[in-house]
């Protein structure tokens, strides 16, 4: 839907704690039908920004527009369209994993009738129809990932926000988890999430930004992003590992200076550096050919994980 | 509204905590009541006149505690929990959250103190027949006002304290100041030369306990003079009725206020 406005806008968004700047000044835009994805470390200000967006923290200043409606006094008709599902477990866990759902409707004021056939139809979406009589308690940690998931939609959300859905799955959760949010973009419902993981954000988002220390340092599309600040791949060089510290800088430098125009940027990582190039075969050659001291290389794609280094690398709190 | 308040009403009839406390509370009332014929040398049920005495005492610690602990705990509970922050997601707005959970958990109080007030009513109405049951009414109206109350002040507790622990700790500190140390200090007072029988009444408007202490014996001896010149200065002054009325005005004001402080602090509240 390129022509359609975006459904969410901030714009100088801020939101200060008691003596702390969490989001320092944000500009955004999320186009509908879209999965826009905010990646940071922790303390980067994603989940404040996130909370602003659905009522639990009320903005410090600046403008945020969501399905055109003003935030600061509209919030409770944008609830009416937005699922969250968040970062903790706060399933109830005396409820059975239908009751959890249907209990929830209340708050959508569904009937009774309603609630229930709702409830049938994201069990079954989810893959949980089969536990719905069964307490959360015996769920395991991908199925009460669902069943948080399947309790945000049950009022039909337009946008379903998550704050790091996956967080603690193990890959076949991960992969499940995956599969239903991009089914249900495909059904119209804009995602809009926070993630940890790079591989999840290059894998679901169309659109995303990098924060750190409270502002938005890059964003685009990952591949754009990738192509923009990295290139097409990656060499891995590690470099001497033993004896003094000047003979690893020099090694360092040496391969920079060699590596040339041939390299679009680079990474120290340790002890390591990381090349990034069109072609990190050539350069992996001329490298060697001119003598400086490699003790392992590896060639890669570039990945969405080396442009979140390069922008946020230096200043990684985790 | 009503989604909150049904979910916090269910979640008090499966609250294993509340449940417990509930049943402790029922225990103690008939067992006070059982206890208060002890003293005419024979145990059994006596009158109400006789057992609203023996369940004032009772009544006066009990509740209070119970319902600064209940307010205390729900917010801050649920703020740290991260529920709060879910529940603020959903399309209600936040004094539709504000008042459902105070409704909820006043409802839920007061089914406890109901239960438990209404177990012994029914067992003195049949054992020793219904006089003087108006003042066992007022005992239980007593005991909703002052649960009220304290349920304010707790509530207006939990949205102020950074974290559950702190808002236990605060609420107990409370209730130790109600139930003890407010009347030691006005003992203290009246020790130290300070008889302004006036300002010694007023003085009882300042605690919510106290209020509720004084307003149960006025129903039980309504020229109030178990509380010395401060009560008979109060009938005095105002008449039965209008101490009275006075009394439980200052409870409603120590529900309304709190609850409103609470309230206006609620709707700005961010959730961590």
């Amino acid at each position: 839907m390129p022509d359609s406005p975006p459904i969410v806008v901030a714009h100088g968004l801020r939101k200060a704690y008691a003596g702390f700047e969490a989001v320092r000044g944000v500009d955004f835009q999320c186009p509908p039908g879209e999965c826009f994805g905010f990646l940071g470390p922790n303390g980067a200000g994603k989940t404040s920004t996130m909370k602003t967006l659905y009522g639990a923290c009320v903005p410090t200043s600046g403008e945020l527009r969501i399905f055109g409606l003003e935030a600061r006094t509209q919030m409770r008709a944008i609830k009416r369209r937005l699922g969250v599902v968040p970062q903790e477990d706060n399933l109830d866990t005396d409820l059975t994993v239908r009751e959890n759902l249907t209990v929830f409707a209340r708050y959508f004021r569904l009937p009774a009738a309603e609630a229930a056939r709702r409830a049938d139809e994201l069990l079954e979406f989810f893959q949980l129809a089969e536990k719905a009589g069964v307490t959360v308690e015996k769920l395991s940690g991908g199925m009460k990932r669902r069943l948080l998931t399947a309790r945000a939609l049950i009022g039909r959300p337009e946008l379903l926000i998550l704050d790091e859905p996956t967080t603690g799955l193990d890959p076949q959760a991960r992969h499940l988890l995956w599969e239903k949010l991009r089914e249900l973009r495909r059904q119209g419902v804009s995602l809009l999430l926070t993630t940890h993981y790079m591989d999840e954000a290059e894998r679901l988002c169309d659109r995303l930004v990098i924060m750190d220390g409270g502002r938005i340092i890059e964003e685009g599309n990952p591949r754009e992003l990738i192509a923009r600040r990295i290139g097409r791949q990656v060499l891995e060089l590690d470099l001497p590992d033993e004896g003094r510290e000047e003979r690893r800088v020099e090694a360092r430098t040496k391969a920079l200076a060699q590596a040339g125009e041939g390299v679009t940027g680079h990474q120290v990582v340790g002890s390591g550096l990381l090349l990034f190039t069109p072609d990190a075969e050539a350069l992996l050659h001329r490298l060697r050919s001119a003598g400086v001291p490699i003790e392992g290389a590896r060639l890669r794609s570039a990945t969405l994980e080396d442009v979140f280094l390069q922008v946020a690398g230096r200043r990684l709190i985790d | 509204m009503t989604a909150i308040l049904a979910r916090e009403i269910g979640e008090s009839l499966r609250s294993r905590w509340f449940l417990l406390v509930t049943g402790v509370f029922c225990t103690l009332a008939l067992g006070v009541s059982y206890l208060s014929w002890s003293g005419a040398d024979a145990l059994g049920f006596a009158g109400f006149s006789r057992t609203v005495a023996s369940l004032l005492n009772l009544m006066l610690l009990f509740v209070p505690l119970l319902a600064l602990l209940v307010g205390a705990l729900g917010i801050s509970g649920e703020r740290e929990d991260g529920t709060l922050g879910y529940v603020l997601a959903q399309p209600i707005g936040r004094g539709a959250v504000y008042l459902g959970k105070l409704l909820g958990q006043g409802a839920s109080l007061g089914g406890a103190v109901a239960l438990g007030l209404g177990l012994v009513g029914l067992v003195i109405g049949r054992q020793a027949g219904a006089e003087g049951a108006g003042a066992f009414a007022v005992l239980a109206v007593d005991a909703l006002l002052l649960g009220a109350a304290s349920l304010a002040i707790g509530v207006f507790v939990s949205v102020c304290a950074g974290s559950r622990l702190a808002a236990l700790v605060f609420a107990l500190v409370l209730w130790v100041l109600f139930a003890f140390v407010l009347d030691f200090v006005t003992v203290g007072l009246v020790i130290a030369g300070w008889t302004n029988p006036g300002g010694l009444f007023l003085a009882s408007l300042a605690n919510p306990v106290a209020c509720a202490k004084v307003l149960c014996l006025l129903a039980l001896n309504s020229k109030l003079e178990v509380l010395g010149p401060a009560g008979i200065h109060a009938v005095k002054t105002f008449g039965s009725a209008g101490a009275a009325a006075l009394l439980a005005g200052a409870l409603c004001a120590w529900t309304v206020l709190p609850a409103w402080i609470g309230w206006r602090r609620f709707r700005r509240m961010d959730v961590r």
